[in-house]
């Protein structure tokens, strides 16, 4: 039987420095035992400061942001990096570059997602090195780069679940981890057809024991669960508005919620979808999506206290 | 390089200031634009209403107010709290509203209290807009279609909704049709309402081009007639004046600013609710130019359709005729014209095309969907408010059961609706009145906006992270804001407390119900604290902020 855990859950982080130094002090906050963080950490936008007559320019939200001195710079890259947006410093000569060349602005983005990531990393190490009786599990998510991963399973104190079934809550708890999404209209890094996504979840589930309670980390919520409702968008992606309201519809994934139908896991994680934060169950199941609100320096999670191999409560928080 | 395609110049500003760029990532929708923001808020702030309100009722009870110059007056008031609403939008997007940003900014107690005000008034506005179906919408479709036809059945019908039981049966149908509704899914109500939407926006215009093509003589004439045909006297616009001055109603008043700023209660009631776009949201934006831009843009614009229609609805009836006509009771008005209940504007506008079926089905039809449009709007925000408690534990976990078929909170429905039938009963029976509630409204507002005034002080880095730190001299610009603001919804509360005759101060249970509300919220709240402590589940962690390593 499990003895009494508290898990928090958090998803989509997309590049905000505050809500990741919140979530690595979520375990004391919220005297939980497991952290989960279950994809999408990257960024999404990056945000050229351009040195240009002895001070730098950058955008912050629309409005033009200048620093003329060391101290200034260090600040805007604060307010940047608290958004969730990546500072880069160039000159002129790069930024045209940046502009032009879409290869090197790939190749740029890439590497400021990859040294923010091990700069997270190096954070939660030194953090979580203190508290030797949590668990800590990190994923990339469907907007993360392939590269993250070598990155994620390369520090001590994080365990990347990605792709695995792993024992939880020092074997108390089954886990099976997939930052893997359906297709979105955005053609993010790991998003499938249904039915790759199926064989991929099939293949994972044949993993599963099922001799201890089971958690599913799964980072896209279920089909028409009400934890996957979106915008419906047009096809230059702009939201459909109907009468006075935003028309939402269901975009999670059917494989997603055949597998939790099936398998009937005690507990499943989701995130991908940002307003879509709720709760609800799929037979036995209880389903979280904490939401996101990660450019507000706001970090939503899910708090789930597991006794006795049951679900004992669960609670949306906004750290 | 496939990858070259996943990377995009952003659309945030242009030379000299360099670009972003944007790469290609899960909800990085464009921006909704200002037409958009436009169409959204002005829906919400409902003009057919509005303006059919302004009508019947200022000229009739506040002797000497100008009704153009009350609207202007609102318009000036409704503008700081739209400006803070945009505000919080932009730095805040996607929030569920007041409910966070009170928790947030003040306190979760206070968070939980302004929320459930605004939930506990949103649902009387469910079953005030179903009356309102009935009484305004209903009535004067069937009186319109029955002298269009000759039928003194469909205008006996049209009589019979203004009546206790006819409001409560049409206003009790129509809580239960938008019940199923939102039962069945949000996708059918989206269609309906888009559809509906349009048509009474297409209605306005035609409004207005009956208007511009009407003068007082021709006006007058068709009245006559109109009022003839559902059997009523062939000279019933004198008859209507004489009556209403025998009544003792005064024609021809001098203008009087202190009936025109106690007049003004009409039109705030309709321009302080331009900040329903507050609650959307995009990633990478611009919203300060779509929020700034729709939502005080919205009060303008609405603004300008109201003193547009209200002005030539006065050019073509007069300000006499339409003061006598508001200002005498069912049974005076029915003795001087057979009508039961007194004629929106758009039933005097429908007058001069009486002799077409099509053209007053069609002005009827469109009206009508004015008369109703807060219900399903207060609905689902209800409902969706009550699910956020659910989750956050200070509401019952069968709140947000989500029905496995249809995928909709069946009792969270359910219970919206209770209330809204609550409302209605009410509003039928005469212990609140049209607008006696918004008093109550407002006090989430003004927390809201208390909350605006402290944000820079208490989110020092949010406030200096976001595109509007700007400061005149040392006090923040959204701090002098907020407090215009505050001293706005001061002085609307000062008049939707005095009203003579729908102000709080006449309704001797909204006396009651306002501070009732207020207290059972923080009851509410440390009540359902109190009960999950004790299962282990801290409520007030709910909106504790973590502090960053």
């Amino acid at each position: 039987m499990v003895d009494r855990k508290v898990i928090y859950h958090v998803a989509d982080l997309h590049g905000s420095e505050r809500c990741w130094r919140k979530f690595l002090n979520a375990a004391e906050f919220y005297g939980a035992d497991i952290l989960i963080l279950g994809g999408d950490l990257t960024g999404k936008v990056l945000v050229p400061i351009v040195s240009r007559n002895g001070e730098y320019v950058g955008r912050v939200l629309g409005e033009t942001r200048r620093a003329r001195s060391a101290e200034e710079l260090a600040k805007l890259q604060r307010v940047l990096r608290f958004n969730g947006l990546y500072p880069y410093v160039c000159d002129d000569d790069e930024y045209r570059r940046l502009e032009e060349d879409g290869s090197y602005r790939m190749t740029v983005f890439r590497r400021q997602m990859q040294d923010e990531l091990v700069r997270w990393l190096e954070l939660a190490e030194e953090h979580l090195g203190r508290r030797p009786g949590v668990e800590c599990y990190v994923m990339a998510g469907n907007d993360d780069d392939w590269s993250m991963d070598g990155i994620l399973n390369g520090f001590a104190r994080i365990v990347n679940p990605e792709v695995d079934v792993l024992d939880v809550g020092g074997g108390a708890l089954e886990m099976m981890s997939l930052g893997w999404t359906n297709r979105t209209p955005w053609n993010t890094a790991r998003e499938f057809d249904e039915d790759d996504l199926e064989l991929k979840i099939k293949e994972l589930t044949s993993r599963v024991s099922g001799t201890r309670p089971i958690l599913f980390n799964l980072h896209c919520p279920p089909y028409n669960s009400g934890l996957d409702r979106a915008p419906r968008l047009t096809e230059d992606l702009k939201p459909v508005q109907s009468g006075g309201e935003i028309e939402v519809v269901p975009v999670g994934a059917k494989a997603v919620r055949t597998a939790i139908e099936e398998v009937q896991p005690l507990l499943s994680l989701h995130g991908h979808i940002h307003e879509s934060r709720g709760a609800t169950r799929i037979g036995d199941t209880l389903c979280l999506n904490p939401g996101s609100r990660y450019s507000e320096g706001v970090l939503d999670g899910a708090l789930i206290t597991i006794d006795r191999g049951t679900v004992k409560s669960y609670q949306l928080v906004s750290g | 390089m496939a990858e070259d395609t996943n990377l995009r110049a952003g659309t945030e500003g242009a030379r000299p200031a360099p670009r972003v760029f944007v790469r290609d990532a899960t909800g990085l929708t464009k921006e909704i634009g200002v037409f958009d923001i436009f169409v959204y808020n002005t829906n919400n702030q409902n003009i057919g209403i509005g303006v059919a309100f302004l009508i019947l009722f200022v000229p009739a009870f506040y002797p000497g107010a100008s009704m153009i110059w009350t609207t202007v007056i609102s318009a000036a008031i409704a503008l700081p709290l739209a400006a803070v609403y945009a505000y919080f939008a932009t730095i805040i997007p996607r929030s569920g509203g007041d409910y966070v940003y009170n928790s947030r900014v003040l306190h979760p107690a206070l968070g939980f209290m302004s929320g459930w005000n605004w939930v506990a008034w949103m649902t009387v506005y469910i079953g005030i807009p179903a009356a309102y179906f009935a009484q305004y919408g209903l009535t004067g479709l069937f009186r319109m279609l029955g002298a269009a036809l000759g039928s003194p059945r469909l205008v006996q019908i049209g009589n019979d909704f203004s009546t206790r039981l006819g409001t409560f049966l049409a206003g009790t149908a129509l809580i239960l049709l938008f019940g199923f509704i939102f039962w069945r899914g949000t996708r059918l109500y989206f269609r309906i309402q888009n559809s509906l939407f349009g048509i009474a926006t297409f209605g306005l215009f035609a409004v207005l081009a009956v208007l511009l093509t009407t003068d007082h003589a021709k006006f007058l004439s068709h009245f006559n007639q109109y009022v003839s045909s559902l059997g009523g006297s062939s000279n019933a616009a004198a008859h209507v004046v004489n009556a209403a001055r025998g009544a003792g109603y005064a024609t021809s008043p001098a203008f009087s600013w202190s009936a025109t700023l106690h007049a003004s209660v009409w039109p705030l009631f309709i321009v302080l609710f331009a900040i329903t776009s507050s609650f959307l949201g995009g990633e990478v934006r611009e919203a300060r130019r779509t929020q700034f831009a729709g939502m005080p843009g919205s009060v303008v614009y609405v603004t300008l359709w109201m003193i547009l229609l209200i002005a030539l609805v006065v050019r073509i009836a007069n300000y006499n005729f339409l003061g006598a006509i508001g200002f005498l009771t069912p049974d005076q008005l029915g003795k001087a014209t057979n009508l039961s209940f007194a004629p929106t504007y758009n039933e005097l506008v429908g007058t001069v095309v009486s002799g077409s079926a099509w053209a007053v089905a069609f002005l009827g039809l469109s009206f009508a969907f004015w008369t109703y449009v807060w219900l399903p709007i207060n609905y689902l925000a209800s409902t969706r408010a009550m699910l956020a408690w659910s989750f956050d534990r200070t509401f019952p976990e069968k709140v947000s059961y989500v029905n496995p078929r249809t995928n909709t909170p069946t009792w969270a429905i359910v219970l919206v609706g209770i209330l809204g039938e609550i409302s209605l009963i009410a509003y039928v029976r005469g212990w609140l009145a049209t607008i006696s509630g918004i008093f109550g409204w407002l006090i989430s507002f003004i927390i809201t906006c208390i909350a605006a005034a402290v944000f820079p002080y208490r989110r020092p880095e949010l406030f200096e992270s976001s595109p509007f730190n700007w400061r005149i001299g040392r006090i923040p610009v959204i701090t002098i804001v907020a407090v215009l603001a505050i001293a706005g919804l001061v002085v609307a509360e000062y008049y939707y407390w005095v009203d003579p005759f729908v102000g709080v101060r006449v309704f001797p249970k909204m006396k009651l119900a306002i501070p009732g509300v207020l207290i059972t919220g923080l009851a509410w709240y440390y009540g359902a604290k109190a009960v999950q402590r004790r299962r282990g589940i801290r409520i007030e962690q709910a909106f504790a902020e973590i502090p960053p390593v």
